[in-house]
């Protein structure tokens, strides 16, 4: 700009009236609203759920005692069951306001101090974890890098970065604690308060978020190469460090939001790395508190919960915007070039996949799942190619039934998550609080609430999964949809007549459903592994269905004896999500409906 | 869209007392600052004319061409095109003045959607603002009048050179046979040899078909090969409105001297310019 256009007489001069833009009100009142109903929904928790705890509660405190009617009243007073929904949530939130958070239902004394202290221990592990999955990631990023600097971006087949991000995290914890804790004796298997202590957790946590932020990074740094600026940059003589530098701001914005999942993520794997390591988390506090229906407890752990994520999300948001800001006022955020994916050899890794599932299901599939024909733990043998399980069923059986009700129920769920994802990311500014709330709500916590008002079953399992993980790929459909919007052949769609439904249907729905679609395909293994971790806590289908993860559960306790009955499960999912990661990048080949040969 | 719909003042296109306030940078602690953009800005485009819109970066040009464009509401004054104002609105509503005024963007490669054929990409107006034709044949007959032949109606954006991809730019923005044309810097980032050929293009739009056009540059050389008029835009106001020839063989206005002076190759006529200048300029008003 020029510097006679900014003299002080200028600046000052009042605009004229502007009318009110309610547009810009909505984010903000979208999430007032959802913060508003989530508060309520928290607060009307005990009154929801139906249930009167006062007769476990009196057996809990005094078991012989007779249930006598008086007896039940008294603690339902005491407890403020008598109270009208109404009352009630008025009740505990002006206790909220006064740093009163309830009384515990079990122990009786007040909720707040411990899950404070437990959120230290637990904010403590999540650092340490982010520290793992930020190395991860950029050990995996690495390759990306490299060859895009060297200016052939391409985009890797992701094995690597799948099977890390397809291990489930009570099942990595398990294993580290076995090799590392048991057999090896290097690390201390129980316990929390030195450093030593948060190494297994933090990798159990850490490996599997890093895993996926470097396959998101490493897809958005080829992209971000591919663009013609790269090319200019290079033979104007940047330095190599300059243009890595460039193409991480031009990449970052785009993924924090992913990257504040991730991190509200760790929240909700950290209940399970809790639960094995027997670390005094929050996690580990609020799914206590749940199963015990100590909803005080549980009622505070959510809000502790939810209030990290809002602040988490608020970060990341911010972040962005100072990354992107004065390219996207512009309208000059540069267009990514769709990048082919050359070479014949990627159908191999998808293929070996799908080959290697497919012959454990048909072999599998003509076998009984149910019935327990062998010895208990039995190891393989001919008969028998992957050995019995803890009832002495057949395992491979097992596995083969289990891939079709596993892998149907994430399917019908990442599905469903897409679709509703893509759907409520076109309104990024309705629904910026139905989102932030919902990203900071994990699966398990989830399952917890849902398995709470309507019991534990596959059905509600996969609810709970549902509900939650559609946010991420909503945020990241609005993260898309805004960077589409300042885009200059967007921007310039309303002078050649471009109507709102055309605008949405033909320019930013193609430019965002494949990013969106490789993300939930990415999420699929995640997503068979919720499912799978509410089965393994028990809030799932219930035995004896050949669920993998109930099949994992199952078997943990063998995990010495028996190694085969805890890997032949996990290795399919593994198997399964290298699938789904390998041909979401096949996918994203962008579609030619002319047959047209490029120039070259 | 009838051919004799004109302002009453037999003009197409009418800007009057035009006043633009841009927000700056907001700080947390501190009211958001307001930079004058345009002041009292006020002039006429008739049929056919072809006109230059010149001025340094940041003088106000394409918060203008968004006005013009119906894109952003002005926060005081007018544009009126066949007596109507020009207010952003609806696809709708709009579709008339999308028919008469179109738009070719500064940077071709990018406005372009990768995703559409040439041939989608020429049709696209075709279709959303109903004109009544046979759109393929519109549009290879739009190509051919920007010198390309049929078969590039089949390529995408990214296999094409940027001066191909600027005439399937200029393509798209007459194929719906628009009266008056705004072209926002149409010759930046090319090549002398493709700048030609666009700005012959450009002529022979003129000449054949009678088309308009505001022509936006910073760089007056353009200005000068194409434009019978040209206007000078300096901090919001309008500094110079004459014909080209006279402008440039004595301007009024030290700063357009300046540009004249910047623009390479440009005869040197410009440089005697009489350095004293007029003290009212400010309230100068164009002819």
């Amino acid at each position: 700009m020029a510097t006679h256009s900014v003299d002080p007489d200028v600046r000052q001069t009042p605009a004229p009236r502007r009318p009110l833009e309610w547009g810009a009100l909505l984010p903000g009142l979208s999430r007032l609203v959802t913060l508003a109903a989530v508060v309520a929904l928290v607060g009307l928790l005990p009154w929801l759920s139906g249930r009167d705890p006062a007769l476990s509660i009196l057996r809990a405190r005094a078991g012989d005692q007779n249930p006598t009617q008086e007896a039940l009243d008294a603690i339902r007073v005491q407890l403020g069951l008598d109270m009208g929904p109404l009352e009630k949530l008025q009740h505990w939130f002006a206790g909220l306001l006064h740093g009163d958070a309830g009384t515990s239902w079990i122990s009786g004394t007040p909720v707040l101090p411990g899950m404070l202290k437990a959120t230290e221990v637990s904010l403590a592990l999540m650092a340490a974890a982010l520290v793992v999955s930020f190395v991860t990631a950029t050990l995996i990023c690495l390759p990306a890098l490299r060859r895009g600097l060297a200016g052939r971006p391409m985009p890797t087949s992701g094995a690597v970065g799948a099977a890390i991000t397809a291990l489930p995290e009570f099942l990595l914890a398990a294993l580290l604690l076995v090799v590392f804790a048991a057999w090896l004796r290097w690390l201390p298997p129980y316990g929390w308060g030195e450093w030593h202590h948060a190494i297994l957790p933090a990798l159990s946590l850490g490996l599997p978020a890093g895993g996926l932020l470097g396959r998101l990074f490493s897809d958005g740094l080829t992209s971000a190469f591919a663009e013609r600026w790269v090319a200019t940059w290079h033979v104007a003589g940047f330095s190599r460090r300059r243009i890595v530098l460039a193409v991480l701001q031009r990449t970052l914005p785009s993924l924090m939001p992913q990257v504040g999942l991730v991190v509200v993520g760790l929240t909700g794997g950290a209940i399970a790395v809790e639960q094995v390591f027997s670390i005094p988390g929050l996690g580990r506090a609020t799914l206590g508190a749940a199963s015990a229906q100590d909803l005080p407890a549980l009622q505070t752990g959510i809000l502790i919960l939810l209030g990290i994520a809002v602040v988490l999300g608020g970060l990341a948001n911010l972040c962005r915007t100072l990354l992107l800001g004065g390219a996207m006022r512009a309208g000059a955020v540069p267009v990514s070039v769709p990048t082919d994916h050359g070479g014949g050899h990627r159908w191999i890794v998808p293929a070996l996949a799908a080959l290697l599932l497919a012959v454990i299901v048909v072999a599998g599939l003509s076998r009984d799942p149910m019935t327990s024909a062998y010895l208990r733990l039995q190891p393989p043998s001919l008969g028998l190619p992957l050995g019995a399980d803890g009832i002495g069923r057949d395992i491979l059986a097992r596995v083969s039934h289990g891939a079709i009700s596993t892998m149907g129920m994430a399917l019908a769920t990442v599905l469903v998550t897409f679709v509703l994802g893509l759907a409520i990311g076109l309104m990024p500014r309705l629904a910026a609080g139905p989102i932030e709330i919902t990203n900071a709500t994990p699966p398990v916590i989830a399952g917890l609430i849902v398995a709470g008002l309507m019991g534990p079953s596959a059905s509600g399992a996969v609810i709970a999964v549902t509900a939650v993980t559609w946010a991420p790929l909503a945020a990241h459909t609005a993260a898309l949809v805004s960077e589409t919007l300042g885009q200059p052949h967007v921007r310039i769609t309303p002078v050649l007549g471009v109507g709102r439904w055309r605008l949405l249907s033909r320019y930013v729905l193609p430019a965002v459903a494949g990013p969106v679609f490789r993300h939930a395909m990415l999420r699929l293994p995640g997503t068979a592994l919720a499912l799978a971790a509410l089965g393994f806590l028990g809030l799932g289908p219930r035995p004896p269905a050949p669920e993998w993860g109930l099949l994992l559960s199952e078997s943990m306790p063998y995990l010495e004896r028996a190694p085969w009955a805890v890997l032949v499960p996990s290795l399919a999912l593994v198997l399964m999500s290298i699938l789904a990661v390998s041909l979401a990048s096949l996918w994203r080949v962008p579609s030619t409906r002319h047959a047209v040969s490029p120039r070259g | 869209m009838s051919d004799t719909a004109l302002n009453d003042d037999g003009s197409l296109l009418r800007v009057a007392g035009l006043n633009k306030y841009m927000p700056g940078s907001r700080r947390l602690w501190r009211a958001r600052e307001w930079y004058h953009t345009l002041k009292d800005v006020d002039f006429r485009i008739h049929c056919g004319e072809l006109i230059g819109l010149a001025g340094v970066s940041g003088a106000g040009k394409s918060t203008l061409l968004n006005l013009m464009l119906g894109l952003t509401r002005a926060d005081a004054g007018e544009i009126v095109c066949q007596g109507r104002p020009i207010l952003p609105g609806t696809v709708r509503a709009m579709r008339w003045y999308r028919r008469t005024v179109q738009y070719i963007p500064q940077d071709p490669a990018s406005s372009l959607d990768p995703r559409m054929s040439v041939g989608e990409l020429i049709q696209e107006p075709l279709a959303r603002l109903r004109i009544d034709c046979h759109r393929e044949r519109r549009a290879a007959e739009s190509l051919e009048q920007v010198g390309l032949d049929a078969s590039f109606l089949r390529r995408r954006p990214t296999e094409l050179s940027g001066g191909q991809a600027q005439r399937v730019a200029i393509a798209r923005a007459i194929a719906v046979r628009p009266r008056l044309l705004l072209a926002d810097e149409p010759l930046s980032g090319l090549d002398l040899p493709t700048q030609s050929r666009v700005t012959e293009v450009l002529k022979s739009l003129h000449h054949d078909a009678g088309i308009g056009l505001l022509l936006i540059s910073h760089d007056l050389s353009v200005v000068c090969r194409l434009c019978q008029r040209t206007i000078v835009l300096d901090d919001g106001k309008i500094i110079e409105d004459r014909p080209t020839a006279a402008l440039f063989r004595s301007p009024e206005h030290a700063r357009t001297a300046a540009l004249l002076r910047a623009s390479p190759g440009l005869p040197h006529f410009a440089t005697h310019h009489n350095d004293t200048m007029p003290a009212t300029y400010d309230k100068e008003s164009p002819p």
